[in-house]
């Protein structure tokens, strides 16, 4: 089927949904006012049905005009701060046939994208923006970015026709149908179903138009950038999506409920990313591209078939592109880059103590360990009717009081006091132990590394840290914390130990 | 199922007695006193016209079988250890008692411990002493791991599990390495090798050890047919080999294909395999001159009883559950969560169409 005449469909379907929601509003408004004209105690009775119906059909055309009035994300940057990505984009536009956008700016994400401000069905355009990711920045080559961007500029060349473009507002404002909606009325979730299922006809016909539009754009990404770096972006995304997923969840926000952030935050990530313990990991991503789940109705073909197609397509670049990374397009990027960043986190981000990696990393993990210790610490504290430290959990310990410092149940109901002690002991050991690294921590003779996979070391120039077999004995049945107190006396750790938020 | 029972009418009426029944007594339906739940369910029969003793005089209770053993379990609870040692290096050389004493003592000490550090303190390295320590683990391991689905069995309790059946492998290897010749401690390796998911050659060394020291091993033979049962780690034809090979060996091991057949989901028809049928006849042979006073003698007449209905032999069922009288302690009753409820009702399946004539005739021996 060609474009124009899937897209008249899909125009029709929308225009249909509007006749749809429309018409059965005139016409159970009319059924209720014939009613209550003739008849007018059915009339009432119908009433009871209408008025609900009615109004929730009002309220699920209003959820599909209204759009939310959310600010606009990323860091703004003018062609004065950043002539040389300013005048790259102003080239790629000129080159793929569009006008240039009216802002660039830089996002904490993995995408790039450009947007416009529309009224009246997307006929009337306020304001185009384009976002770039700061990871791309990072991450890509010049004629890989070229890529990215070319794509996202594509979709707004004259070569979609107008209609297209109308599809894809529409496609928006369907995803929105019935979002509005109170699932917990019935009558309310009976309408969002009903403009659900007519959404779901029309992202259906209207899905062939946006996938055969992204295979358009990324015709422009590889004739501008040439067809190998066009596919290598495409293969290098997934790859910067994990890093920055595993940076951001494990590095960058590691000892954040603590009020810690790092001084800077590129450097890191470009530790990460070109870290040897990473490298394979990146390199299996890079080889066998799988698709982000971008939820059941994404426009997008499947990434592997992108990638055939642009291969397939054997296009050289256009001259006058470098290989050089991309960040070199900007003037002093790592402040911009972090600004990004720190903008996107929440707003007492600036209110954090920014300390260096190595810091922070050990301040994460010794975080969880000490979370990892508290609820050993008050069941001992419980158990012995003192406050919590090392000295009571052993001190319960030697009273015997093992089973009470423990809270799983054994599977079995008849399960007996033995059963009970068998269990605590498999969940105090490690707490104990962590309890104990924690002690050695606190006293300077030790601390933990944090690897760029997110990995903690317990690194110790203590000699005296061989506590396995004092630990064992500290637990055991008929056992006893004498090795261990000793041990730990030894080392110069205070038994009274107790860890400090 | 609520559907389903809509075709059904004679269920759909039960169902909605019950449901009254759990109103009126102000419970949910699932919390129904198995009496209540019997009264509705069970087919009405008249036992006593064919010699079998009324509905309610049957019980899940076992009687005392073994009153030494009855003896020094009331020693232990009472903290008195020294009765229960010496029973245990009594019965060196009687194996399949001997593993009846040690298990019983195990479970107990599996609860509660107090009693064996006393035991163990007063007789420091009694070879005796490490036989019971080991399958207490054995018995342990299995109150944390509990009976539930993997999926409603948390990480810890599985965690514990596997620990703990270390512990009682290395104990058990210790006192087999400690008393050569009893077949016990081998016994707890072979219990303990489904948790362990130990592989076919592993196992295999363990029986081939075990049969050394005592070929015709009672409880070997059945945690052997466990193994190689499809739940755990063989499938229905090896179990059925198993326990044909093991028939063949011992008339007291003739039950052991109808276990099989018992446990073979998947495989239906097993019960009508010649094999199984040949072993049917050959065990009910051997019973007919033969009581139901012991625990064993009980379960092998309750598989025979349910292959017999399986088989529709109901007449032949009905004598095997006369012979049972009251005792619904033994196998196959035992494993459900209501045996008595079990019982019953199958017993009732077997008089109904035995009444009606329906099935075969019982042959006349």
């Amino acid at each position: 089927m060609r474009v124009s005449l899937r897209a008249a469909i899909a125009v029709a379907l929308l225009v249909g949904f509007y006749v749809l929601a429309f018409g059965l509003i005139g016409g159970l408004l009319a059924l209720e006012t014939y009613a209550l004209i003739n008849r007018p105690f059915v009339g009432l009775k119908l009433a009871f049905f209408v008025v609900p119906v009615v109004y929730a059909l009002v309220k699920g055309l209003i959820s599909l005009e209204r759009r939310g009035q959310v600010e606009v994300p990323g860091s703004l940057v003018t062609p004065a701060e950043q002539p040389a990505l300013w005048d790259l984009v102003r080239r790629l536009a000129a080159d793929v046939g569009t006008r240039p956008p009216d802002e660039i700016r830089i996002l904490a994400a993995v995408n790039a994208g450009v947007t416009e401000d529309t009224r009246l069905l997307g006929l009337r355009v306020l304001k185009r923006r384009m976002f770039i990711g700061a990871p791309l920045l990072t991450s890509l080559t010049e004629k890989q970015l070229i890529a990215v961007l070319a794509h996202e500029l594509g979709h707004y060349a004259n070569k979609d026709t107008r209609l297209g473009g109308v599809v894809v507002s529409g496609r928006n404002a369907m995803l929105r149908a019935g979002s509005h909606m109170n699932a917990e009325r019935w009558f309310q979730r009976m309408i969002a179903k009903l403009f659900r299922g007519y959404a779901k006809l029309y992202l259906r016909v209207s899905q062939a138009i946006s996938r055969r539009q992204e295979f358009a754009a990324d015709r422009f990404s590889a004739s501008l950038a040439g067809s190998s770096a066009a596919a290598s972006a495409l293969r290098e995304l997934p790859v910067i999506d994990a890093a920055w997923d595993l940076f951001t969840n494990r590095h960058l926000t590691v000892a954040w409920e603590l009020g810690y952030l790092p001084t800077t935050f590129f450097d890191g990530f470009t530790r990460l990313r070109t870290s040897p313990e990473l490298h394979e990991k990146l390199e299996e991503i890079r080889q066998d591209p799988t698709d982000p789940d971008r939820g059941p109705y994404d426009s997008h073909p499947p990434l592997q078939d992108r990638i055939a197609a642009i291969e397939a397509m054997g296009l050289e670049p256009e001259s006058g592109w470098g290989d050089r990374p991309a960040i070199e397009l900007l003037a002093d990027p790592m402040p911009l880059l972090d600004a990004a960043v720190l903008n996107s986190l929440v707003s007492d981000a600036d209110q954090k103590e920014r300390v260096d990696w190595a810091t922070l990393g050990h301040i994460g993990a010794r975080a969880r360990v000490v979370r990892g210790t508290e609820r050993l610490l008050q069941s001992a504290a419980t158990a012995m009717n003192q406050s919590p430290s090392l000295t009571t959990v052993l001190d319960a310990l030697d009273a015997g009081r093992l089973a009470d410092l423990g809270s799983y149940e054994p599977g079995s109901r008849d399960a007996g006091a033995r059963a009970r002690r068998e269990m605590a002991r498999g969940e105090v050991l490690p707490e104990l132990s962590a309890l104990v690294a924690l002690a050695f921590s606190d006293a300077g003779l030790a601390h933990w590394e944090l690897d760029w996979l997110g990995r903690t070391t317990f690194v110790t120039s203590s000699h005296d840290f061989d506590m396995a077999d004092h630990l064992d004995t500290a637990v055991a049945d008929h056992g006893s914390t004498e090795g261990l107190r000793g041990a730990l006396a030894v080392a110069g750790v205070a038994l009274d130990y107790r860890p400090a938020n | 199922m609520v559907l389903s029972l809509l075709f059904k009418p004679k269920e759909l009426i039960t169902v909605i007695r019950l449901m009254r029944e759990a109103k009126r007594l102000g419970v949910e339906i699932d919390d129904l006193p198995s009496e209540v739940v019997a009264a509705h369910v069970l087919p009405k029969t008249h036992p006593e016209r064919y010699g079998l003793v009324p509905d309610a005089d049957v019980t899940c209770t076992a009687p005392i079988e073994d009153l030494a053993l009855a003896a020094v379990k009331d020693d232990v609870r009472a903290g008195n250890w020294e009765n229960a040692a010496d029973l245990v290096t009594a019965t060196h050389g009687d194996w399949d008692r001997r593993q009846r004493v040690v298990w019983a003592l195990a479970d107990l000490a599996a609860k509660d411990d107090a009693w064996m550090k006393s035991w163990q303190d007063a007789r420091p390295g009694d070879p005796h002493w490490l036989v019971v320590h080991a399958m207490s683990l054995v018995s342990l391991a299995w109150d944390i791991r509990g009976s539930a689905r993997a999926s409603e069995t948390t990480r810890e309790q599985f965690d514990g599990f596997h620990r703990v059946l270390f512990e009682a492998r290395e104990a058990a290897g210790v006192a087999a390495a400690v008393l050569p010749d009893d077949p016990t401690p081998l016994n707890t390796l072979l219990t303990l090798a489904r948790g362990l998911q130990l592989d076919h050659d592993e196992f295999r060394a363990i029986w081939t050890e075990l049969v050394s020291r005592d070929p015709l091993h009672h409880n070997g033979h059945q945690q052997a047919l466990q193994y190689w049962c499809a739940k755990w780690h063989g499938s229905d034809e090896l179990a059925l080999e198993f326990a044909l090979e093991a028939a063949a060996k011992s008339p007291k091991f003739l039950a052991l294909p109808l276990h099989a057949a018992y446990e073979a989901d998947s495989t239906p028809d097993m019960w009508k395999a010649p094999s199984v049928v040949a072993s049917l006849d050959a065990l009910l042979g051997r019973l007919a001159d033969e009581g139901a006073d012991t625990y064993a003698l009980r379960d092998d007449r309750g598989y025979a009883a349910f292959a017999l209905i399986r088989l529709e032999r109901f007449e032949e069922a009905v004598g095997q559950f006369r012979a049972l009288g009251e005792l619904a302690d033994a196998g196959p009753w035992s494993y459900f969560e209501d045996p008595r409820l079990t019982f019953l009702s199958l017993r009732g399946v077997a008089v109904k169409a035995m009444s009606k004539g329906k099935g075969v005739k019982a042959p006349v021996r």
